[in-house]
């Protein structure tokens, strides 16, 4: 697996090889093979033509996001060679049921940062500026 | 804590508790996770919310009480809500099996009030029953990062060498 994150963040860069990444780097580089498949979870319609520019022919790029800025224009030879761009849009109930079973076999680990309820906006905010290491959850 | 208009800071507010309706079911919240699409809720950036709402979509609390005709959820049960919160069941979407593209769908936190408060009501038929090997705060991510990680990755089919841009919430449950 192949981390890119935001240019010069080092800790985020850190944190993926401390997950497993065999190679982290700021989304600005070109991962050191060509991808199989990008996963897009962050919401910057640039890196729609970078991750096409990774990914070998007949690989797929997924928008993982809800939302995502514009995708500038790019030159059709990016796409070429069966290159597939698709989105996520939302779930169903068997891929929760698939997921929370699967969660256990593998098993999937998540680590959090905990805010009270009331810090509901500082831990916004800290989301919003990339502050966040793994996930923020509010806790009652 | 409350939503009133796009761009503005959540507000602490005391609100009557939600009353289950029939199929719904009436949730002590325990713990809920934090999502990027809360900022896009937040921002205004999604068309449409409910205002005023109580954000948040990766909800881990009990059943506190159950509506009418809810018979596979009972009082007590440890559980799990997620972003999709209900769905219309009649639409050509939800015929095919592909519920996620409802085209009536309702959103927890977004066009149903969510998990940012004590209490929240939810759509029996789209709340999970959570593995105990989790606790509260460790359980919520899997409910958005991890589900939508989980989809995205099978999307990606049997990639070895997989590039992940955005190395947050969704993307180190994936790793």
């Amino acid at each position: 697996m192949f981390a890119l994150t935001r240019p010069g963040d080092a800790d985020g860069q850190a944190f993926a090889r401390q997950l497993g990444a065999v190679w982290a780097g700021g989304s600005d580089k070109t991962p050191p093979e060509p991808l199989d498949a990008a996963l897009l979870f962050a919401p910057v319609g640039a890196l729609v033509p970078a991750a096409l520019c990774a990914v070998r022919k007949g690989g797929t790029v997924v928008c993982a996001g809800i939302h995502m800025s514009d995708i500038p224009a790019f030159p059709h030879a990016i796409l070429w060679g069966e290159r597939t761009i698709r989105s996520v849009a939302n779930l169903t109930r068997a891929d929760g049921e698939e997921f929370l079973t699967l969660a256990l076999r593998v098993p999937v680990a998540t680590e959090v940062e905990t805010f009270p309820l009331a810090d509901a906006n500082a831990a916004l905010t800290r989301l919003r500026e990339g502050r966040i290491t793994g996930a923020a959850v509010l806790l009652l | 804590m409350v939503l009133d208009r796009a761009g503005d800071p959540l507000t602490l507010r005391n609100m009557a508790d939600p009353e289950p309706g029939p199929g719904e079911v009436l949730i002590r919240v325990h713990a809920c996770g934090v999502c990027r699409t809360d900022l896009r809720v937040l921002d205004g950036e999604l068309s449409g919310p409910k205002l005023p709402i109580v954000p948040g979509h990766e909800i881990v609390g009990t059943v506190a009480a159950t509506g009418a005709g809810v018979e596979t959820l009972r009082t007590g049960m440890r559980v799990g809500v997620p972003w999709l919160g209900h769905t219309c069941g009649v639409c050509e979407y939800c015929r095919a099996g592909q519920e996620n593209l409802c085209d009536a769908p309702g959103f927890t936190g977004y066009t149903i009030d969510g998990g940012y408060a004590e209490y929240t009501k939810a759509d029996a038929h789209y709340v999970f029953a959570l593995p105990d090997a989790y606790d509260d705060a460790h359980a919520a991510p899997l409910l958005c990062a991890g589900l939508i990680g989980h989809r995205a990755l099978r999307m990606a089919g049997e990639a070895r060498r997989l590039g992940i841009y955005g190395f947050g919430a969704a993307a180190h449950i994936v790793a």
